[in-house]
C-alpha cells in the first residue's frame, strides 16, 4: 500500500515545541511485508537447509559435504542476523530468542551444556522434538556451532566412531530444532497471529497495537536496541579498547567463522527495515536526510564488515582489521544516535527518558 | 568477601538492639526535601528540592544515579549509581560537605537502591557479585569518621536484587530479589530470561540470615519484582516489570504481608494494558494508605488503596516515574520531560515545576522523612 503524499501539515504545539506530526499508518504493513516475513521464512529454509546438509555429511562425513554444512551455517547466520533484529513480538513468545541464540554466555554455559550432553549420549535427546524441552543452551545455533566447529569436532565426526556418530546426529537434531522454532517464529508474523494483523494494521481494540505511533515507536526501539546489541554486546567486548585487551573469543561464532555473516545480517536487517518504511513519504522534506543517512552508514559498516576476512579471534588483534572494527563501532554509535535523536523526532514517536532505558 | 555472620554480628556489637526504632529523631523540624536523580544539559546530577519541587542545591554525577538511603536524623544521604552501578556518593543533605565516595570491591556492582540501619550506623546497599552470578546486601560501616568501609555482605538468596526496605522492626531487611541475571560487560542486559526466579526475600538485619522467601507462582516466573515500599500496616507493597511476551497481561502490583501469601491486584483491564507490563516506582502516601504505582512506559501513575488493594484510578503523566509521598495525602511526581507535579487519586493534578527541554528527572524521587 502506497502513501499518497500522507504528510499531514499538521503542526502540534508539545511542550514549546513545534512537532511535525508523520502519517505513520502505512509502516506496519511495509515493514511487515516487505522485510519481517521475507526474514522470517528466509531463516525457516536456512534452518531446513542446514539440516538437510548435516543428514548427508551424518551419512558420509568427508571434506565435500562438511565444506557444504559450512557453507550453510554460514547462510543460517546470516538468515538469522536478520531475524535478530526483530527482538519483540514473536521472537520474545516462548523464549524463542534464547532457544535460537542464547547469547552473551559470559559463563560458558553453552560449551558446558553441549559437552555434557554429547558425553551422555543419551539417545532420548535425539527424538523428534526431544531438544524443545531441554535448556536453552543446547537447541540453538551456538550449540550447533559447537557440535560441528569446536576443537576436534570434524575429526571425532570424520572418524564415524560412535562418539562421533552422535555428535554428528545431535547437531541434525539441533537443526531440526531450529527448523521448528524459525517455523514458529514465522507463523507468528503472518496472518494468522492477532499480532501481526495489528502490527500491520493497528487497532483501537488490539490488545498488541492501538496506534501507528506504537507499531512504530516498537520498530525503532528493536532498531535501537539492535544496533545497540551488535555495538556494545557483540562487537566492543571482542575488539577492547586496546589490542591487547582484545578477546575475540567473546564474539559470537567465532569457532566457525560465521560471526561476519550474523553482523552482516543484523546490519542487513536493520538497513531492510529502514529501506521499507519509505521514510522519504512520511518524513518532511527536510528531514529526508535522516534514512540516507541510515541506509549510507550501514553500507559503511557493512563495507567494514566484508573487509574482515580473518577469523574473529584472530582479526581483534591484526592492525587492518581492527582498524575495520573500530570504524565500524563508530558508525554503528552514529546510527543509534541518528535513529534516537533524529529518526524518532521525525516520526513524533519520542520515547521518554525514563521508558526508554528503564530499570 | 564472604561475611562470617558470626564474626559480623561480633563487630557490630549489636549495635542495632540497641538503638530502638526511629529513637533518633531530630528534635528540630525541617522543610520538607526530596532527592532525585536527574540528567541536565546532558550532565548527571543529585538534586535535593523543596516541596514544590524546586531546587535547593545540587551537585554531579559521575554517571547516571539511581535511588538512594537517606538518614534524615543525620542529615545524611547515599546516592547509588544506576545498574550496573560502580559508584555510590554519600552526600550532606545541607551540602554543606563534599560527598564521599564508598568503595566497591572487584567483582561487584551497585544494584541501585540502599538504606540505613536503623541506628544509622550502618548501610546496606543491593549489589551484584556478577562472575558468582548472585545478589548479595553490601553491608558499610556508616558511624561519622568510619569512611564507609564495607564490613560484610549478607546473601540475598536470589539474583538480580533491586529495591531494599528496612521494615518497621527496624531489624529486617526486605529485599526484592528480581531474578534477572545480568554482567556489567554486557550492560542491563538479560541473561537468564528463561529461568528467571524473582523472589521477596526478608533477612535478618544483624547477620543476613534469611528469615522467609516468597515468590509468586511459577507461570509468573519472569515477572521481575523490583521496587518496593511500605504501607502504614507495615504490609510490603511491591512494582513488577513483565519480561516475558508483550501480549501477556500479568498484575504488576502486589501486596506481602509476612506470613501469607503474596497478593497481585490487576486493576482494571484498561489501566494494566496501559502500564505496559511495567512499574518503575513504588511509594505510599503519608499515612501510608495510598499507594502510588508509575509507568514511565505507559505515561501513567496509578493508586491503590493499600487496605483493600482496590485501584483508586490513574494520571497519565507521559515518561512520569519518580513519585513520593507529598502532603497528607498526595504524592509528587517527577518525570522525563523535567516537570513536577502533585497528584492523587482525591485531589486534582497540580503543576509545581514546569517541564524543560534540558532536564529529566531519573527513576525515583525520594521524601526525606521529617526531622
Amino acid at each position: 500500500m502506497r502513501l499518497p503524499h500522507a504528510i499531514l501539515a499538521l503542526v502540534l504545539a508539545a511542550a514549546g515545541t513545534a512537532v511535525h506530526a508523520a502519517d505513520l499508518s502505512a509502516l506496519g504493513q511495509r515493514w511487515r511485508d516487505d522485510t519481517i516475513r521475507p526474514a522470517t521464512a528466509g531463516f525457516a529454509k536456512a534452518a531446513d537447509a542446514t539440516h538437510e546438509a548435516l543428514r548427508a555429511y551424518c551419512a558420509t562425513p568427508g571434506e565435500a559435504t562438511h565444506a557444504t554444512v559450512a557453507t550453510r551455517f554460514d547462510a543460517l547466520a546470516e538468515s538469522w542476523g536478520r531475524v535478530e533484529v526483530l527482538r519483540f513480538g514473536p521472537l520474545v513468545e516462548a523464549n524463542r530468542f534464547e532457544r535460537v541464540f542464547f547469547f552473551p554466555d559470559p559463563r560458558g554455559l553453552v560449551q558446558r551444556q553441549v559437552s555434557a550432553l554429547l558425553a551422555a549420549a543419551d539417545p532420548a535427546v535425539l527424538d523428534a522434538g526431544a531438544l524443545a524441552s531441554r535448556s536453552v543452551g543446547v537447541q540453538g545455533i551456538p550449540a550447533l556451532e559447537h557440535a560441528l566447529f569446536a576443537g576436534e569436532a570434524a575429526a571425532q565426526i570424520a572418524a564415524a566412531d560412535e562418539p562421533g556418530r552422535y555428535r554428528c546426529a545431535y547437531a541434525t537434531a539441533v537443526a531440526a530444532q531450529l527448523g521448528t522454532t524459525a517455523r514458529e517464529i514465522d507463523a507468528g508474523w503472518s496472518d494468522t497471529s492477532a499480532l501481526a494483523r495489528a502490527f500491520a494494521k493497528p487497532d483501537a481494540a488490539s490488545a498488541f497495537y492501538r496506534t501507528p505511533q506504537e507499531v512504530a515507536a516498537e520498530t525503532l526501539k528493536a532498531i535501537s536496541g539492535s544496533l545497540q546489541y551488535v555495538r556494545d554486546i557483540k562487537l566492543a567486548p571482542a575488539i577492547g579498547d586496546t589490542p591487547e585487551a582484545a578477546r575475540g573469543q567473546r564474539a559470537p561464532l567465532w569457532r566457525s567463522g560465521a560471526t561476519r555473516a550474523l553482523l552482516r545480517g543484523n546490519v542487513a536487517g536493520v538497513r531492510a527495515l529502514v529501506v521499507a518504511a519509505r521514510f522519504d513519504e512520511v518524513v518532511a522534506a527536510d528531514q529526508r536526510w535522516i534514512a540516507a543517512s541510515l541506509r549510507d552508514e550501514a553500507g559503511r559498516v557493512l563495507e567494514d564488515i566484508d573487509a574482515v576476512t580473518l577469523p574473529f579471534d584472530r582479526a581483534v588483534t591484526d592492525a587492518d582489521a581492527r582498524e575495520r572494527l573500530v570504524h565500524a563501532l563508530f558508525v554503528l554509535k552514529n546510527m543509534k544516535s541518528i535513529t534516537d535523536e533524529f529518526l524518532a523526532a521525525a516520526l513524533g514517536v519520542n520515547i521518554g527518558f525514563n521508558a526508554f532505558d528503564g530499570d | 568477601m564472604a561475611i562470617d555472620r558470626r564474626g559480623f554480628v561480633t563487630a557490630i556489637g549489636g549495635a542495632l538492639l540497641a538503638t530502638p526504632w526511629l529513637a533518633r529523631a531530630a528534635s528540630v523540624a525541617t522543610p520538607t526535601r526530596y532527592v532525585a536523580a536527574r540528567q541536565r544539559d546532558g550532565r548527571h546530577e543529585v538534586a535535593i528540592v523543596d516541596g514544590d519541587g524546586h531546587d535547593l542545591h545540587a551537585f554531579a554525577l559521575p554517571d547516571r544515579g539511581h535511588s538512594f538511603a537517606i538518614d534524615a536524623p543525620c542529615g545524611r544521604a547515599v546516592a547509588f549509581g544506576r545498574q550496573p552501578g560502580f559508584f555510590a556518593l554519600a552526600f550532606d543533605l545541607d551540602g554543606r560537605t563534599p560527598p564521599q565516595r564508598l568503595p566497591l570491591p572487584d567483582g561487584r556492582h551497585f544494584f541501585g537502591h540502599g538504606a540505613f540501619s536503623a541506628d544509622g550506623r550502618l548501610l546496606y546497599a543491593t549489589e551484584n557479585d556478577f562472575e558468582g552470578e548472585r545478589a548479595v546486601v553490601g553491608v558499610y560501616d556508616a558511624a561519622a569518621g568510619a569512611g564507609w568501609r564495607r564490613v560484610g555482605e549478607f546473601a540475598c538468596d536470589g539474583i538480580g536484587a533491586h529495591e531494599l526496605l528496612l521494615m518497621p522492626d527496624g531489624r529486617t531487611l526486605c529485599v526484592a530479589n528480581g531474578g534477572i541475571l545480568t554482567h556489567p560487560d554486557y550492560g542491563k542486559l538479560e541473561l537468564n530470561l528463561d529461568t528467571m526466579a524473582p523472589s521477596l526475600a526478608y533477612l535478618d538485619a544483624r547477620d543476613g540470615r534469611l528469615l522467609a522467601q516468597v515468590a509468586l507462582a511459577p507461570s509468573l516466573h519472569q515477572l521481575s519484582i523490583r521496587h518496593l515500599a511500605l504501607a502504614g500496616d507495615g504490609a510490603v507493597w511491591f512494582g513488577c516489570q513483565y519480561s516475558g511476551p508483550a501480549a501477556d497481561r500479568p498484575a504488576l502490583v502486589g501486596r506481602h504481608r509476612r506470613g501469607h501469601a503474596p497478593e497481585l491486584f490487576a486493576g482494571p483491564d484498561e489501566l494494566l494494558r496501559d502500564l505496559r507490563n511495567y512499574v518503575g516506582s513504588v511509594a505510599a502516601n503519608t499515612r501510608g494508605d495510598v499507594i502510588a504505582t508509575s509507568s514511565p512506559v505507559g505515561g501513567q501513575v496509578a493508586f491503590w488503596d493499600a487496605a483493600s488493594g482496590r485501584s483508586l484510578g490513574r494520571i497519565a503523566r507521559p515518561d512520569g516515574c519518580g513519585v513520593a509521598a507529598h502532603g497528607q495525602g498526595a504524592f509528587l511526581v517527577s518525570d522525563g520531560h523535567g516537570a513536577i507535579v502533585e497528584a492523587g487519586p482525591t485531589s486534582s493534578l497540580r503543576a509545581l515545576r514546569e517541564g524543560a527541554e534540558a532536564l529529566a528527572w531519573d527513576n525515583h524521587l525520594r521524601l526525606v522523612p521529617a526531622g
